[in-house]
């Protein structure tokens, strides 16, 4: 087995190299791509995703357009416990906190990266050192029409209140389905954000996050009904 | 104290505390009654701040003398009479609170003529229950509405007002604000007797941008953008100073949305997000802006004052609002070279590139001497199916019993099961007892689930295992003995994988099972379901406690099957009370 060279023709070659790594253990699939593997994700954030992609001939990069803009499809992680169950939030993209004039949900980000996913639900244990964790299945989702009217439901109360400059009140209590967090490797980043009177102001960078019941649920659907 | 209704007076004064703050709220509450009764010309006299005395005079369609004294009741109004008038609010008042309330805290005295009557009525009310009495006068068409004593009979509000001078300067904001929003009618405010403004009444353009001088300062009207913009349904038109005359104060900030006046959170927080990056941190901007949505698109019914609206897309007209304005001081700015460069970076620069700098890139093998140890991922596994949590195997039932369709059989319920043993079972059927066991039990209910949903289904995570002592031929046997019945059970670099079972068998403890279920059809020649039973019997120790829930699922047909085939005739020999026992 060898990571492929080319990005994937179709949604169908993409799901089938996918499924390939279903089951197998990172450590396994950082060797036969010749790539280190961490003894711990302290420095190396990201590096499950990123091995990932190699292995599915993903353009490497976390641009604001999707993993696989050609086939119109996002790639997401998704770490587990034993029982199958998310064991976090996911990231969605960064939240604009200026020029947000004109954002509309259809064409926001947020909207732009969930329409197609290729969920890639990986072993995330902490008593598992990287290289054992193992792939779980990967399937394909599209957002349906109530799990669509949530998501847009919660990013236009958040939106609403970024635009109007209380992006320092939004707590990540809110949202059903979608919460707001500061998004940076430490506290100390700043961005530039609208305050509450409208002069600009500074404060972390904040991401887009799926909660854990929604992913949870988005498994439960995949693995019984398929 | 009783529980008991409260006099009129002191019910209107409760309200007043709402609306009448201080006799500037007086007089906005008339002027703009006024300018609901289509007035073209409004006097206002202020004696001593308003302490004293205000009277607001105009020649408006007047009242008749058949409503005067509803005029003056509380919850009486000619302005909305339904609750589709309500949300679709086209005049100034409509809570018909106004004029109870003043009365209420002052002496009010109400004298109007309509142009169809010949003379004039005047209406005032007094104790507690504010009778009103109504007596001729003489008024030319229009209405007068004196108002002396203000808070006579309420010492607590009185001790809040300020100097005349303080309160006479609120009475000239107000005024100034609502001679903004109304530039054909004409305002006269005169103070002890003497004439302090006077708006005529105007209809060009030259003429409005004199009384925003007038009431701006020259400063503004000289230099203002001027700005127009529809969008949809919305119209935002009006004037905003240039940057470099920010103020120090936010003083010079008139906003009104349909004609109503305005301090609004969501306004001044758009305008003030235009002006970011333009002006210095502390200053505020100038701006006299007029903003029409559809009366159905706001709700004014929020603070009895109506200094607040509500927007139904309060982000929508946020940042129509926003745009508008940055885009004329967008073309203001470039029309002065010198403020080029400050502009365009102000409002076109592209968000700041994300910095991912703490995602570390993969790295290749070669620069490190650490490689993943095989030995170690074996053992691991093994351990993991050695060991298979408490908690994966009561999942697995609760999946099971949830899922399951409920048999349409009532003959054997879950009652008529009973765990005699670790080994066996006893079932009744009918009136025979089965002594069966739990092996053949499990058998049966694997040998059903495979046969009802064989449609291969993913595992959420596939169950990797050790193939050491299995030799490769028998292997590919047992593979392909799985394969036809929808396991997806292969070799993939160097690890055997279990990626998909039959749907029916999804929820088993695969991880526990697998390599018992491999090691009995490898050694024991078993068929698929008696070597999955065999393993579930070994392997999952707490399978047997929950046995019976399972195998309550089982269809009439398998039961009997069961009974019959595996299942040894027991005979009672012993008391009744022991065969209850087995029904409970």
């Amino acid at each position: 087995m060898h990571p492929p060279t080319t990005p994937p023709d179709s949604e169908q070659e993409l799901l089938c190299r996918a499924r390939q790594l279903a089951g197998l253990p990172l450590g396994t699939l950082a060797s036969l791509a010749g790539i280190k593997t961490p003894e711990n994700f302290k420095r190396e954030k990201g590096w499950t995703g990123q091995l990932i992609e190699l292995w599915l001939g993903a353009t490497a990069g976390s641009k604001p357009q999707q993993d696989f803009p050609h086939l119109g499809i996002e790639l997401k992680t998704l770490p587990i416990n034993d029982a199958g169950n998310p064991l976090e939030t996911t990231y969605v993209c960064y939240a604009p906190l200026t020029n947000v004039a004109g954002i509309t949900w259809e064409n926001s980000n947020v909207r732009n990266k969930l329409s197609r996913v290729l969920w890639c639900p990986v072993q995330g244990e902490r008593h598992l050192p990287p290289a054992q964790r193992r792939m779980a299945t990967p399937f394909l989702w599209t957002p349906t029409g109530s799990q669509l009217e949530q998501l847009r439901q919660d990013w236009e109360e958040l939106m609403d209140m970024i635009s109007l400059g209380q992006v320092e009140a939004i707590t990540a209590r809110q949202g059903v389905a979608l919460q707001l967090r500061p998004k940076a490797a430490d506290g100390s980043k700043l961005t530039d954000a609208v305050g509450f009177d409208g002069t600009s102001i500074q404060t972390r960078p904040r991401g887009f996050y799926l909660r854990k019941t929604f992913t949870k649920a988005l498994l439960a659907d995949a693995f019984s009904i398929l | 104290m009783p529980i008991q209704i409260l006099p009129a007076r002191l019910a209107n004064q409760i309200a007043a505390g709402e609306v009448v703050e201080r006799p500037a709220s007086v007089v906005k509450e008339l002027v703009e009654n006024s300018l609901d009764a289509g007035a073209t010309q409004i006097d206002i006299d202020i004696e001593k701040g308003g302490h004293k005395r205000i009277c607001i005079r105009d020649n408006g369609c007047g009242i008749d003398k058949q409503e005067l004294s509803l005029a003056l009741s509380r919850h009486a109004t000619s302005k909305i009479a339904s609750l589709d008038d309500l949300e679709a609010i086209q005049s100034l008042g409509f809570r018909g609170e106004a004029l109870a309330s003043i009365s209420a805290v002052s002496r009010l005295s109400l004298t109007s003529r309509p142009a169809s009557q010949q003379q004039a009525w005047q209406a005032s009310c007094e104790g507690r229950d504010m009778q009103v009495n109504i007596k001729p006068a003489a008024h030319p068409k229009g209405t007068s509405i004196d108002v002396l004593d203000l808070f006579f009979n309420t010492p607590g509000r009185r001790k809040f007002l300020r100097t005349e001078k303080t309160e006479f300067g609120h009475i000239e904001d107000v005024i100034r604000r609502i001679a903004l929003s109304r530039f054909d009618v004409s305002f006269q405010l005169t103070h002890n007797g003497k004439l302090m403004r006077k708006y005529p009444a105007l209809s060009d353009d030259v003429g409005r941008l004199r009384r925003v001088q007038a009431i701006c300062g020259k400063n503004f009207a000289d230099a203002a953008i001027g700005i127009d913009c529809d969008h949809d349904t919305m119209r935002l038109h009006g004037w905003i100073a240039q940057p470099e005359h920010a103020r120090n104060q936010n003083d010079l900030q008139y906003c009104f949305v349909n004609g109503r006046m305005m301090r609004d959170k969501l306004i001044n927080h758009a305008v003030r997000q235009a002006y970011e990056g333009l002006i210095a941190q502390e200053s505020y901007p100038a701006f006299v802006l007029y903003i029409d949505v559809p009366a159905e698109q706001v709700d004014v019914n929020v603070h009895p004052a109506k200094h607040e609206v509500r927007f139904h897309q309060a982000r929508l007209v946020h940042d129509f609002i926003y745009r508008v304005l940055a885009d004329a001081l967008q073309q203001h700015m470039s029309a002065q070279p010198v403020s080029d460069a400050l502009s365009d970076k102000t409002f076109y620069s592209e968000p700041a590139p994300v910095n991912h700098d703490y995602i570390t890139p993969l790295r290749r093998e070669s620069d490190v001497n650490h490689s993943p140890s095989s030995r170690s991922l074996q053992t691991e596994t093994h351990q993991r199916a050695a060991a298979p949590s408490q908690q994966a195997t009561q999942r697995y039932y609760e999946l099971m019993s949830v899922r399951e369709e409920s048999t349409p059989c009532s003959r054997f319920a879950a009652a008529d099961w009973m765990r005699i043993s670790d080994e066996s079972v006893l079932i009744r059927l009918d009136t025979e007892l089965f002594e069966v066991p739990v092996t053949a039990c499990t058998e049966q209910m694997v040998k059903q689930r495979l046969t009802q949903q064989s449609t291969p289904q993913p595992l959420l995570l596939p169950v990797s295992i050790q193939t050491s002592d299995i030799s490769t031929d028998t292997m590919q046997v047992i593979q392909q003995q799985l394969g036809a019945l929808g396991f997806d059970l292969n070799n993939v670099a160097g690890h055997l994988l279990l990626r998909a079972v039959p749907a029916g068998l999804r929820s088993l403890p695969w991880s526990a099972i697998l390599p018992e279920v491999l090691t009995l059809l490898a050694t024991q020649k078993l068929d698929v379901d008696g070597a999955i039973a065999g393993a579930m019997q070994k392997t999952v120790a707490s399978f047997a406690e929950d046995a019976i829930d399972w195998f309550s699922q089982l269809d009439t047909d398998s039961v009997v099957d069961l009974c019959y085939t595996h299942g040894q005739r027991v005979v009672l020999t012993t008391n009744p009370q022991q065969n209850n026992e087995g029904r409970g």
